[in-house]
């Protein structure tokens, strides 16, 4: 592999190709756009979180003054279902709801206030169900179903070695039980989106979410038409994490096309933000237990771990959270015996879904503050202890898998390391006396690439050359990450264009092809293959009618910065002459490209096998300083080192990995939807707290690259490894300055100070 | 969100309109907390009377050794030079760390008490000061203590149509002067306080606590208050870790936890004695 | 309906309003002014803030009626594709930009801070921009953003 220096664009710290539009201001979000002449949407929310509907009344609704219609269950023409993996979620509730996060109604009218004194006027008769709250009482009381088949979701396993035996070869054993809360997204922009009925009997729908094709899908299903009479277009899409990748967007899809189509007008529908935090997918509390062997001298031998995880009350993608957190429960570590059992139950909770890291933050936080627990009772510095453990080429991961490249863990805990002045820090730290200490801890983690082996992993892309530049279309999306922004890259790069010159198109049903969901940090490494082979059959036709005007050898051909040439010295053709050149004599400047990852397999049983293709690695290191006499504990630096595999815009990964760190540390300290009763008690900005300007703190990166094969010149996934491991970090170094273990997330003044006062 | 809005041409028709349409116009200054309680539908008012532009009601001035803060007046505005003068570090404190820039630009000092809730900063600092509130409406004004004013958990003795016209109080002429204020919460900045302290203390050159007065944003639930057996503690003593530690000895005689809830009541009972430990040592250091 | 007359953007506007509107409504709904974003109503997130006689303001909070005579700066008056601000120049090359949506904000409060302040610490960037929440970058890039336009002004 070449480094980075021996590109031209990749690699570069460029300029987002998003950017312009959204320092002006533009309206290019989906509230922006809505039409003048637009109904507006309002929903009637289940206010109960289990109950039997005896009866919706509608009629006080319907007859207020500029109402014009309400639609039910009854109203819906084709399949009622917006869901993700299993169908047992409706589009609006019939017969019985299961959350507050149920819909029973949805009120159009002229304005949004009229619809929403209407959507008071709905009335709800219930007959009120046993309610469960939490996975424990799911798995007590099977009696009460939230759905008919049953509350566990889906049951995986891991069954590596003998963890008997591995126990007996063991010199201390580790047992800790820990939890995590569920956490909202909160990207800044509610949900929104509007359909517009066609002429032509086409509905097409805007809005603000993640994958297009699949709410195309969805909203053919519940109009009971053609996925070809549907069409849906991504608007600029102000943050999602994963949530808008879930039910909302169908949701939303779904309402406003059916009452665009039968009012004849355009409708729109525009979460507040409480509707935003009560009806959106969260991140799915777990609970994990671990029990660790390891020999004295630092050796891990066994590990056996439990792990519960509250869906809510549908599905989601819950089990395939599941199985991504259970395939990460051990962390980087070479364990020769392993035994894990993972269950995915329904509660009466709202919706846990998929949110960035996807199972994966709980799995690690567990496992990481697990490994300093370990460390602790052998009295081993946390990072010695696990550099005798850790993940290196050619080793045997939990799920049996060897990895023969890109493993570039241990480079990274050795940069925390050095760079942080870990070990100094941790003596001076640990010496620290009055009401504030400090204190420093570290995570390592891994994140493995690809969808896994539940999805077909496949993308498409279009890329088009003409005088005036490149542009690329792809269904894969653009919500914050600027990850398209690097696909123009690889195309830039590969074609040998200015990076100015290339632009894409919105993700469009109707003009793009189906590229799999925009979701596993998964646009850079499966879009970024389709673009560059979309890229690079353009660069090969260019080359090949270069060559003749050259009178060279196809492969001979560099194109760069627009300036086609042989050598250094030879004559330069500017690249918009040859593409005329290339029209002259009938050679297509358009390509096409569809790219397929395969090889992920694991048996159901033991859980054996490649659950992923590669993986992203990444050591975080975290100080923190801690009021004694307060609990208050604060971040005071970050250090983080992450094996990308290449970087293709470094500035967009420092971004992608401060996000994530932020997000983490509000993972780690304060953010907690709390529900009581099932019923959300926070869905607000003022009692949902997630970290300020102020709360954020000096965050180092440093990128390493083991190329990897599967990604676009060795480029691994990051879009979601960075808030794996803060959260275990903080909790660390919360340790190393107290003495004191917070093992359920967040660490609240409340949770730190009882703990220190015990 | 559907009302109307009075715009009063002064003081003088604003005050009329209140006690015509007694009980059923709100008033509007800032707008940060009477809009999210419109939109969360917490309250549902059929008439709102816009006071922002009544800008002789916005001030800070002091006379000889009172002063005087027009209900008007920002939260940003606390920052003021006149106030930094006073030696009243509370009222940086409390600007500070309100809600981020814009809502400091919008809060209003008398928006903050008429909340009267736990979550109003300004209450624990004012009433550390011993403050009084000028009430006025078209029948005349009077001014009351504002610790008379707060009766309990978002009430206070306002009569309906009376209004907040202004907070004064006195500092002092001699001595040393200690005002402090600190909120606690999950977060470290912009936050609703879930423990909150503010500290008055007047102290004479020989180092004598000549008056010290605290107050907490509960002191039962919901309420703010003073902590009286904490500042009998404390008055005549000198400053020092025996000082320190029997006037946190006697914070429970002034509590009723506010908190029924296990973990909130434990934690509370722990962090306001270790607030309150760290807010006198901090006079300490503000002493010399 | 009642009659608003202000300037935005420098220019005088005259338009019917009703009571309950806000600001932040008056200006997406009725002028077309899509700068300012709606993230809460309520005033906790920041993504509606624009400029009123040189303060910063949530626009969600205050009444349309209560800008009566102001001068209101929005995102749409401080630079264009053809004259960008060096305040929006800086987030773009530092990479203050992800998601897009608390952007317009950010700008407005760094415009009102530099507008007060030549040179501002980090600390009195961090307060400023702190009731406006931004769930991408972490704000470090942000906040390296501002700190680049303010350098770059001082040294001119």
């Amino acid at each position: 592999m070449r480094s980075s220096s021996q590109f031209n664009i990749i690699g570069k710290p460029v300029e987002r190709i998003d950017a312009v539009r959204k320092v002006l201001g533009d309206p290019v979000y989906a509230a922006d756009l809505i039409p003048n002449d637009s109904l507006h949407i309002k929903l009637v929310r289940a206010q109960l979180p289990h109950a039997k509907i005896v009866n919706i009344d509608i009629s006080t609704a319907s007859r207020a003054k500029g109402v014009r219609g309400v639609l039910t269950a009854r109203d819906i023409p084709g399949v009622n279902i917006s869901s993700c993996i299993i169908p047992d979620r409706p589009l609006l509730a019939h017969g019985k709801v299961r959350c507050v996060g149920d819909i029973i109604a949805a009120v159009i009218a002229e304005d949004i206030d009229t619809a929403a004194d209407a959507a008071s006027l709905v009335n709800v008769e219930y007959e009120p169900l046993p309610v469960i709250s939490s996975p424990s009482e799911s798995l007590r009381h099977e009696s009460i179903k939230v759905h008919e088949n049953g509350n566990i979701v889906r049951h995986l396993r891991i069954r590596k070695g003998d963890v008997e035996k591995g126990f007996a070869e063991s010199d201390i054993i580790v047992e800790n039980s820990y939890a995590t809360q569920f956490q909202d997204p909160t990207p800044i922009e509610p949900e929104a989106g509007f359909s517009r009925p066609n002429s032509d009997g086409l509905v097409t729908f805007r809005g603000s979410m993640q994958n297009p094709h699949y709410v195309r899908g969805a909203i053919a299903r519940i109009l009971g038409t053609r996925e070809d009479k549907v069409r849906v277009v991504q608007a600029d899409t102000g943050g999602t994490f994963g949530t808008k990748s879930d039910e909302v967007a169908m949701d939303i899809g779904g309402l406003t096309a059916i009452s665009s189509i039968m009012m004849h007008k355009p409708v729109s529908l525009v979460y507040t933000r409480e509707e935003s935090m009560v009806l959106h997918s969260k991140r799915h509390p777990f609970t994990i237990k671990h029990k660790t062997g390891v020999t004295k001298d630092g050796l891990l031998r066994a590990a056996e771990i439990e792990l519960v995880a509250d869906t809510g009350a549908y599905a989601s993608n819950g089990p395939l959270v599941l199985l991504r957190a259970i395939f990460h429960s051990t962390g980087p570590y070479v364990i020769p015996n392993v035994k894990a059992d993972g269950l995915c139950v329904y509660t009466n909770n709202t919706i846990a879904g998929s949110f960035r890291g996807f199972g994966n933050p709980q799995a690690h936080f567990a496992a990481e503050c697990q490994m300093d627990a370990v460390a602790s009772k052998l009295g081993m510095d946390p990072l010695e202890f696990r550099l005798k453990n850790i993940l290196r080429p050619g080793a045997s991961t939990a799920s049996g898998q060897i990895l023969d490249e890109s493993v570039g863990l241990e480079e990274c805990a050795d940069i925390v390391r050095d760079s942080s002045r870990w070990s100094d820090k941790r003596a001076e730290y640990k010496a620290s006396q009055g009401r504030l200490r400090k204190g420093i801890g570290l995570a390592l983690m891994y994140h493995g690439n690809s969808i896994g082996p539940e999805g077909a992993d496949i993308a498409t892309a279009t890329v088009t050359l003409t005088k005036s530049g490149v542009v690329f279309k792809i269904g894969l999306t653009e919500y914050g990450t600027g990850a398209r922004s690097g696909l123009a890259q690889i195309i830039a790069e590969v074609i040998g264009v200015p990076l100015e010159l290339v632009k894409d198109e919105p993700a469009d049903t109707a003009t793009t092809e189906d590229s799999g969901g925009t979701f596993a940090s998964r646009t850079t490494v499966m879009g970024g293959r389709a673009v560059m082979a979309a890229a690079r059959a353009i660069r090969d036709k260019l080359n090949k009618v270069a060559a003749e005007l050259l009178e060279c050898h196809p492969s001979d051909v560099t194109i760069q910065d627009g300036i086609v040439r042989r050598s250094a010295r030879s004559r330069m053709i500017p690249l918009g002459k040859l593409v005329d050149e290339c029209s002259r004599r009938g050679v297509g400047l358009t390509e096409f490209a569809r790219y397929t990852a395969t090889g992920s397999a694991f048996d159901e049983n033991t859980g054996q096998g490649t659950p992923y293709l590669q993986y992203t690695f990444g050591a975080v290191v975290a100080e923190v300083e801690v009021d004694t006499g307060l609990g208050l504990a604060r971040a005071i630096k970050l250090t983080t080192a992450y094996d990308v595999g290449r970087a293709i815009n470094p500035r967009g990964l420092e971004g992608q990995i401060e996000g994530g760190a932020a997000q983490a540390l509000g993972y780690a300290l304060m953010e907690e939807l709390v529900h009581k009763n099932c019923e959300v008690a926070n869905p607000s900005l003022s009692e949902y707290l997630i970290p300020t300007s102020i709360d954020v703190p000096e965050i180092e990166s440093h990128l390493v690259e083991y190329p990897g094969r599967l990604g676009p010149f060795g480029a691994k996934a990051m879009g979601e490894p960075p808030i794996v491991a803060p959260a275990a970090a903080i909790v660390n170094a919360i340790y190393h300055a107290t003495g004191v273990w917070v093992r359920e997330l967040p660490a609240t003044p409340d949770k730190i100070l009882l703990a220190i006062s015990l | 969100m559907k009302f109307e809005v009075y715009v009063p041409r002064n003081e003088r028709d604003l005050l009329t309109f209140l006690s015509r349409r007694k009980g059923v116009a709100r008033i509007i200054a800032g707008g940060t907390s009477i809009i999210p309680d419109i939109r969360t539908r917490k309250i549902s008012p059929i008439c709102l009377v816009d006071v922002s532009h009544l800008s002789n009601m916005r001030y800070i001035k002091r006379q000889k050794d009172r002063v005087r803060i027009g209900a008007l007046t920002r939260i940003q505005d606390l920052k003021s030079k006149i106030l930094k003068k006073t030696g009243c570090k509370a009222f940086e404190q409390v600007a500070g760390n309100f809600g981020g820039t814009a809502i400091a630009n919008m809060a209003t000092v008398g928006g903050n008490l008429a909340v009267a809730s736990s979550s109003s900063d300004l209450v624990p600092v004012f009433l550390s000061l011993e403050a009084n509130v000028l009430l006025k409406s078209s029948t005349g004004e009077r001014e009351i203590g504002l610790e008379d004013l707060m009766v309990e958990k978002s009430k206070t003795a306002r009569k309906t149509p009376e209004l907040i016209a202004e907070v004064n109080f006195q500092l002092p002429a001699t001595g040393k002067k200690i005002s402090l204020f600190r909120k606690i919460g999950k977060r470290s900045s912009i936050f609703l306080a879930f423990l909150s302290l503010a500290t008055f203390l007047w102290v004479d050159e020989a180092g004598v606590i000549k008056q010290a007065r605290l107050a907490f944003n509960q002191v039962r639930s919901g309420t703010p208050g003073r902590a009286r057996n904490v500042e009998n503690a404390l008055g005549g003593q000198n400053l020092n870790e025996a000082t320190i530690e029997r006037a946190v000895g006697r914070l429970s005689l002034d509590i009723s936890n506010p908190f029924r809830q296990q973990t909130a009541a434990e934690y509370w009972n722990l962090a306001s004695r270790n607030l309150l430990e760290e807010q006198l040592r901090q006079c300490t250091a503000e002493m010399s | 309906m009642r009659k608003l007359i202000f300037t935005v953007n420098g220019k005088r506007r005259t338009c019917l309003v009703r009571d309950h509107e806000t600001l932040l409504e008056v200006l997406r709904n009725r002028l077309g002014l899509k700068g300012a974003k709606d993230g809460c109503s309520t005033g906790d997130c920041g993504a509606c803030a624009v400029i009123v006689d040189n303060r910063l303001v949530n626009s969600c909070l205050m009444l349309a009626i209560q800008a009566r005579g102001s001068k209101i700066l929005t995102i749409e008056g401080i630079g264009s594709r053809q004259r960008l601000h060096r305040l929006q120049r800086a987030f773009i090359e530092e990479g203050a930009v992800q998601c897009g949506y608390c952007t317009p904000a950010m700008i407005l409060a760094a415009k009102s801070l530099l507008d007060h302040q030549i040179k501002p610490s980090e600390e009195a960037i961090r307060n400023e921009i702190s009731g406006i929440l931004c769930r991408c970058t972490g704000y470090n890039q942000i906040v390296r953003a501002i700190q680049a336009s303010s350098q770059r002004r001082t040294r001119r």
